[in-house]
């Protein structure tokens, strides 16, 4: 049984050891595979039982990119200084925060996923960013609509 | 029981069209536009109960309920079973005792739900006590644990998607650095007293 990734959680949250969710395309079902640090959860859906997937559009990116924008401004304030260790450390500061300040403009907007079934009713983190959604759209719902009529059928 | 479908900000109920597989809505609560996509198991919502048919005499029963006309074969072990002992996993068609042995099985077609990372636990184990400092001290018990985790579970590492062996590696390297820093520290401390 091969499984083919769709989404990866995003490369800055790979990165942090532990704390990602990533989305695989299995020959019948989703995988959702949680890492919480030292364990890692696998939650199947099986495409006959996917009921509908909805999306929204959030301001979490906004929130996000101002935040390291800011933290990137601090640090930098820090070069004012004349003290190489004090420059030192906030250049290095500087350059993380508007690594990831910029990282998450070029990402793009973020949205809120989620995949609903007769039972349940699950967010997706790993799709939550508009361009991943779309992209990772374009093949899940091939798939779906596919298995739902097998399923009909039978 | 009809489907319905939420709004994936505030859970409130969307006023959702029967027709039509991908829909523009807007959520009556908190205004949000909310693109759904609808698939056809939203038409035709499958919790139902189970329609229970009790057996005739010529007919096959359930392995379980010997009243209960059987409706399918378990994929697994074959048994007869009754609407009420079938469980649908994907396109499987199961009983309970088979999905429990399932959901043990470690492999891809298993239903394993979890499994231990003892990379991440081997490299936490060394990291975490040194990076606190306060609590470097405890490395003195952490690093030999984490040089175990990396030698025994290297070969023995199990996940159901393809994991990298490089923690393993970092882990049993950062052990052997700190375990050597203990071994100096402490050659030091006799050849004080000495």
């Amino acid at each position: 049984m091969a499984y083919t990734r769709i989404s990866n959680g995003g490369w800055l949250m790979s990165i942090v050891p532990g704390l990602r969710t990533k989305l695989y395309l299995g020959p019948d079902h989703l995988l959702v595979v949680e890492q919480l640090v030292l364990i890692e959860r696998y939650k199947r859906f099986y495409y006959r039982d996917i009921q509908a997937i909805t999306r929204t559009n959030s301001a979490r990116w906004l929130v996000l990119c101002g935040m390291w924008a800011f933290l990137t401004l601090l640090s930098a304030s820090v070069l004012l200084l004349h003290q190489p260790v004090a420059i030192a450390a906030g250049t290095i500061f500087a350059l993380i925060f508007g690594f990831a300040s910029i990282h998450g403009v070029i990402r793009g907007p973020t949205c809120i996923v989620r995949l609903q079934t007769a039972i349940q009713c699950y967010r997706i983190a790993s799709l939550e960013r508009v361009r991943d959604f779309r992209k990772g759209m374009e093949r899940i719902e091939v798939l779906i609509r596919s298995a739902s009529e097998a399923a009909t059928r039978y | 029981m009809a489907a319905t479908l939420s709004c994936p900000r505030c859970s409130e109920t969307l006023p959702v069209s029967r027709t039509g597989s991908r829909q523009s809505l807007e959520c009556p609560a908190c205004r949000a536009e909310v693109e759904a996509f609808i698939f056809p198991a939203f038409q035709n919502d499958q919790v139902a109960h189970p329609q229970i048919e009790i057996a005739q005499e010529s007919e096959a029963v359930c392995f379980f309920h010997s009243r209960y006309r059987a409706a399918t074969p378990c994929d697994q072990c074959g048994r007869f079973l009754c609407r009420l002992c079938t469980i649908d996993v994907g396109a499987r068609r199961l009983c309970a005792e088979c999905l429990a042995q399932l959901r043990k099985q470690k492999d891809e077609t298993g239903l394993i739900h979890h499994a231990a990372l003892f990379d991440n636990t081997a490299l936490f184990l060394v990291m975490a006590p040194t990076i606190t400092i306060a609590l470097s001290f405890l490395t003195a018990i952490s690093a030999p644990a984490a040089l175990f985790l990396s030698l025994y579970y290297w070969p023995r590492q199990w996940t159901l998607l393809r994991r990298s062996r490089l923690r393993f590696g970092v882990a049993g390297l950062l052990s052997i650095l700190v375990i050597a820093g203990w071994a100096v520290l402490i050659y030091n401390i006799v050849k004080g007293y000495r």
